[in-house]
């Protein structure tokens, strides 16, 4: 939680505030970051994106609105997928398959995995599922949401993630054993 | 949703930032976006203020014509009297002006008759010397008597000018208001020697002019009837029985009318003289322009230009000051742009294929095998960059023109102005030196709306010629040439004074 004279501090373009700022969220954003986008490089360019959009809009951000860290996510989110749709990596054009039945059947399996071992998961995923499958699973957006986000259609949306759960459930399930803590 | 947020709880932790994210490292980068978000979002607030300005400009400069169209109207109903400029008024207006001050006219007619006549034959019948003498015209009309003031006072300045000995005073230049049958011209005759004046009222109808006017006045006041001069002005008056005038002779203290002309050409001109002097112009023209230095350097050579375009929208309004001379004003929008293109110094990875191995053999020294390996070098890259610079500006000209008139339907015209800018906004890639120390480098900098002063002056000359289609309308051909004299860049590294020759066509409605 960033405390709020450092926000105010930030509204007023103290280099102080800006790097305490920095310093306190940046794990969080980090950790938002690292799972949209596996390169080290491109994920110093969403870091840099998300923190300059975040001090050039803080003054519009009010905190009886929403939580700063919600506030945060999203623009990090979004940020990220920009990264990654600058760089040519988001290409959705697959046919609407249909839907599968899995989410019930992987999710409570990925939840047996720990940290490590999921972002190892997450990492070798392909990256159109792994942003559908993080979009809708992490942070809770509709795929009327996602398919705004990522300028693609619904069916699309729904279809990248029926994909990436199978991917899942294919991985998760030959490899269980060996991503589970302990 | 019970496991999405489970996985949202569990996975979304902070993470240990790497070395090349802390702060220090990233700080440069954060600043820098900044800069360019914020400027992207000043520039498109400025849009929004531009677009409000050209909205409200926009807004006077319509109520203006409205209102000057509606108050001219308006003149017509409500005012009775007309000034008179004979070389831009048609008999019809009189009609307007006279139906209601008709009957009163007929009234003051015979009055004034009995009047210019006693006088006459007064001045006639006395030996005193008469130093000048005026001639009034007024029209039929409640304000009567301040507007004989004021053409009085016109009057005797021509009188002054034409003076011509003491026994003979010719006024040349008066000007007598007609209406459609009646004639009411006011005399007055000063005798400065003796303190005294006539005044002398004269009101004719047109069917009898000669016999109550002409003859009366020779007969009573002595005037010769076998005089050309009279015969002259019944003549004259005949053949323009709306509008002329005469002269008046004084010679031996005896008044006649002396060699009438016609100060008032017919002219057949619209229905609604008085607003037909303004025009409602619209023009679209393309040209060229040429800022006169736009980069710093002069010796940089790889800086390029083409494609200098200007493209306009005018919208103006037009009144005519006398027959050959006209003013206008309006709102111009410009569209300047231009391509640029310099080389510019971009990062960039080279593969770069080299030997790192080689297996010889020792005793002969034969190269056995040779492994290569690929490597990706990061090197500077000279690359040729094309941006496409332009420049929003919405000028109100102010001009003055110079009419020609070389055929029945086609005018020429000169004109000089000035015109104030609102430059509204540009976008596009300029080249800037930053100097620091001893290190002088290029920068290329994006153009924003704060590299720009927001007011500029500029001066225009214009040549046009005008081909008039029918009774309102107007069709105009210009060539101008615009020059700016004031900067429209901010920076004291840039001077942006453009010029520019662009071609306009447009037409122009009577209102």
């Amino acid at each position: 939680m960033v405390p709020v004279h450092i926000i105010e501090g930030c509204k007023r373009t103290e280099q102080d505030s800006f790097r305490d700022c920095y310093n306190i969220c940046a794990p969080y954003v980090y950790s938002i970051v690292k799972q949209y986008i596996s390169d080290q490089t491109w994920r110093k360019d969403a870091m840099q994106e998300t923190f300059a959009h975040v001090f050039s809009s803080i003054g519009t951000y009010n905190n009886k609105l929403g939580k700063f860290n919600s506030w945060l996510s999203t623009i990090a989110v979004r940020q990220s997928i920009d990264v990654l749709r600058k760089n040519k990596h988001l290409n959705y054009i697959v046919p609407i398959d249909d839907e599968y039945d899995l989410p019930d059947v992987i999710l409570p399996k990925i939840n047996k995995l720990n940290t490590e071992a999921f972002h190892k998961l997450i990492y070798q995923m392909p990256i159109g599922y792994k942003t559908v499958f993080l979009l809708y699973f992490m942070e809770g957006f509709t795929h009327g949401e996602i398919s705004s986000i990522l300028d693609i259609s619904t069916n699309t949306s729904k279809s990248q993630l029926n994909r990436g759960l199978a991917w899942l459930h294919k991985n998760v399930g030959h490899k269980l054993k060996e991503y589970i803590h302990g | 949703m019970d496991n999405r947020k489970k996985l949202n709880s569990k996975f979304r932790n902070n993470e240990e930032l790497p070395e090349s994210l802390q702060w220090d490292e990233v700080k440069g980068g954060i600043l820098e976006r900044m800069d360019s978000i914020n400027s992207s979002q000043g520039k498109s607030a400025d849009r929004i203020k531009s677009y409000k300005w050209s909205v409200l400009i926009l807004l006077a400069f319509l109520s203006t014509c409205i209102y000057v169209s509606k108050y001219k109207s308006l003149s017509l109903t409500d005012s009775e009297f007309v000034s008179v400029d004979s070389k831009q008024y048609p008999n019809e207006w009189i009609k307007n002006t006279e139906t209601e001050n008709d009957q009163s006219a007929s009234d003051q007619s015979a009055s004034n008759l009995n009047v210019i006549e006693d006088n006459l034959i007064s001045k006639a019948t006395t030996n005193e010397t008469i130093e000048s003498i005026y001639v009034e015209n007024k029209v039929l009309a409640d304000e009567e008597k301040s507007e004989q003031a004021k053409l009085e006072g016109s009057i005797i300045k021509n009188s002054a000018q034409n003076r011509n000995g003491n026994s003979i005073k010719m006024l040349e230049e008066n000007s007598l208001v007609v209406t459609e049958n009646n004639y009411l011209t006011n005399f007055k005759i000063e005798d400065k020697s003796v303190n005294r004046s006539f005044s002398v009222n004269h009101k004719t109808e047109e069917n009898n002019l000669r016999n109550n006017s002409s003859a009366d006045i020779k007969n009573q006041a002595g005037v010769d009837q076998n005089s050309s001069v009279v015969d002259k002005l019944s003549l004259t008056i005949e053949k323009l029985p709306l509008q002329a005038c005469c002269d008046l002779l004084v010679n031996n203290n005896i008044a006649f009318f002396k060699e009438p002309s016609l100060l008032f050409p017919i002219v057949t001109l619209s229905d609604n003289p008085l607003t037909s002097q303004y025009r409602i112009k619209v023009e679209q023209g393309v040209g060229a322009w040429k800022n006169s230095v736009f980069y710093f350097n002069e010796e940089n050579t790889e800086l390029n230009y083409s494609k200098q375009i200007n493209l306009n929208t005018y919208i103006g309004v037009v009144r005519n000051i006398g027959r050959k001379w006209t003013v206008e004003t309006g709102l111009k929008y410009n569209r300047l742009m231009s391509n640029i293109s310099f080389h510019e110094e971009r990062d960039t990875i080279i593969q770069l294929n080299y030997i790192s191995k080689k297996r010889i053999n020792s005793l002969t020294g034969e190269v056995l095998e040779e492994i290569s390996t690929t490597a990706n070098i990061s090197a500077l890259k000279w690359t040729r960059i094309k941006y496409t610079n332009t420049l929003n500006l919405l000028s109100v000209p102010v001009k003055i023109n110079r009419i020609f008139p070389l055929t029945k339907n086609i005018n020429a015209s000169i004109g000089l102005g000035v015109n104030y800018g609102l430059v509204l906004g540009g976008s596009g890639k300029w080249l800037s030196n930053q100097v620091e120390a001893d290190d002088q480098q290029n920068v290329i900098l994006d153009m924003n709306n704060q590299l720009f002063n927001r007011h500029t002056f500029s001066t225009s000359s214009t040549l046009g010629l005008n081909y008039i289609v029918g009774k309102n309308i107007d069709i105009n051909f210009n060539i101008q040439y615009s020059n700016f004299i004031t900067d429209i860049s901010k920076s004291n590294r840039l001077e942006l004074k453009p010029n520019s020759v662009f071609a306009t066509i447009g037409f122009s409605y009577h209102l």
